[in-house]
C-alpha cells in the first residue's frame, strides 16, 4: 500500500496560493459581491448551522462565511476541549467552537489570508472570546505544537491544497491520540483531467 | 511511522454550489459538499490494524439540498460523537 496521495507537482504553488488569497480577501472585504459559491447567513442556513450557534457572533464573520459543509453536525464539541480550525477564514467556525468548548477550552484558528485574519480577530474581540487565537500560517505547516488538540475542524479548505497528504499529516501531528477530525469539504464524482488540474482558475472557481 | 487516522466516514453530502451568484465549474465535475470524520489512532498497533483491513466505501447516496431539514436525512449521525 502506498503512503502517498496524488499531488500536483507541476502546479505553481505560489501562484495558486496568491489566487486563493485574492479570492478570499475579496470575500472578507466585500462578502455581498456575489461569488461562484454561496456565502454568509443564507449559506450557513443551507448547511444546517443552528440559529443558536450563530447567536451573538459578529455579523462580519457570518457575512464572510464561505464553507462547504458543517463540522459541527458531525458532533458537537465538549466543554474544555482544545480545537484547531484550519483555514479559519473570517472566524465563524472558530467562534462557534469557542461557544461549545466554553471558557475552559481553547481555539487556535489558522489562515494564510491576512484580510480574513483581520476580520476574525476583530470578531473574536467584539465577541469577547479571549480563548480564541488566530494565527497566520499554512495547513501544510501548522503553527501548533504536537499533540495539542482534541479536535481538528476545517471547512472548505482541504480541496484548495495541492499537497493534501502534507495537510493530513499535520492534522495528525497536532491531534492527541484518539483526537477527532471533523471536516466539511467537497468531493468530485467525476475525474478531473490532468490538464484541468493545472488551471488555477478551476482551483478557485 | 506515526499513527494516522481510523474510523473515516463521510456523514453527509449534497450539492452546495447550485444557485450561486456566479457560474461555477462545480457541476462539470459533479462536485458535492461533504462532511467527514475520522479519529487519530490511539497507538501504532491500532493504526497498523486499520491499514491492514482498509476498505474504501462511500455508504450514502447524494441528496438534493433542499434546506437544513434535508441534511438530517442524508446520513448525518446527529450531534453526538462517541
Amino acid at each position: 500500500m502506498s503512503d502517498s496521495l496524488p499531488t500536483e507537482p507541476s502546479l505553481d504553488l505560489g501562484r495558486l496560493r496568491q489566487a486563493i488569497q485574492e479570492e478570499y480577501a475579496a470575500v472578507a472585504r466585500d462578502p455581498g459581491r456575489g461569488y461562484h459559491f454561496h456565502t454568509g447567513r443564507p449559506l450557513a442556513s443551507m448547511l444546517g448551522y443552528h440559529d443558536d450557534w450563530l447567536e451573538g457572533l459578529p455579523e462580519g464573520s457570518i457575512a464572510s462565511f464561505a464553507g462547504t459543509g458543517n463540522p459541527f453536525r458531525i458532533g458537537q464539541l465538549r466543554p474544555g476541549e482544545r480545537v484547531v480550525d484550519i483555514g479559519s477564514g473570517a472566524g465563524i467556525d472558530s467562534l462557534i467552537a469557542a461557544k461549545m468548548v466554553g471558557p475552559d477550552g481553547q481555539i487556535i484558528g489558522v489562515d494564510m489570508t491576512r484580510a480574513m485574519l483581520e476580520t476574525a480577530r476583530k470578531s473574536a474581540s467584539d465577541a469577547g472570546a479571549g480563548h480564541v487565537e488566530f494565527r497566520e500560517g499554512l495547513a501544510e505547516s501548522l503553527p501548533v505544537p504536537d499533540g495539542w488538540a482534541d479536535v481538528v475542524i476545517s471547512n472548505g479548505v482541504l480541496n484548495l491544497l495541492p499537497d493534501k497528504l502534507a495537510a493530513l499529516q499535520e492534522m495528525a501531528r497536532v491531534l492527541k491520540p484518539t483526537g477527532r477530525l471533523q471536516i466539511g469539504d467537497i468531493l468530485v464524482q467525476q475525474a478531473v483531467p490532468a490538464d484541468a488540474k493545472q488551471q488555477i482558475d478551476l482551483w478557485t472557481g | 511511522m506515526a499513527a494516522g487516522f481510523v474510523d473515516f466516514e463521510i456523514t453527509w453530502q449534497a450539492d452546495v454550489f447550485s444557485g450561486a451568484p456566479q457560474a461555477s465549474s462545480a457541476a462539470e465535475f459533479g462536485t458535492q459538499g461533504i462532511n467527514f470524520r475520522a479519529r487519530k489512532a490511539a497507538h501504532e498497533q491500532e493504526w497498523y490494524a486499520a491499514r491492514a483491513s482498509l476498505a474504501c466505501e462511500v455508504p450514502i447516496k447524494p441528496t438534493a439540498l433542499l434546506g437544513a431539514d434535508a441534511l438530517s436525512d442524508a446520513g448525518d449521525k446527529g450531534e453526538s460523537e462517541p
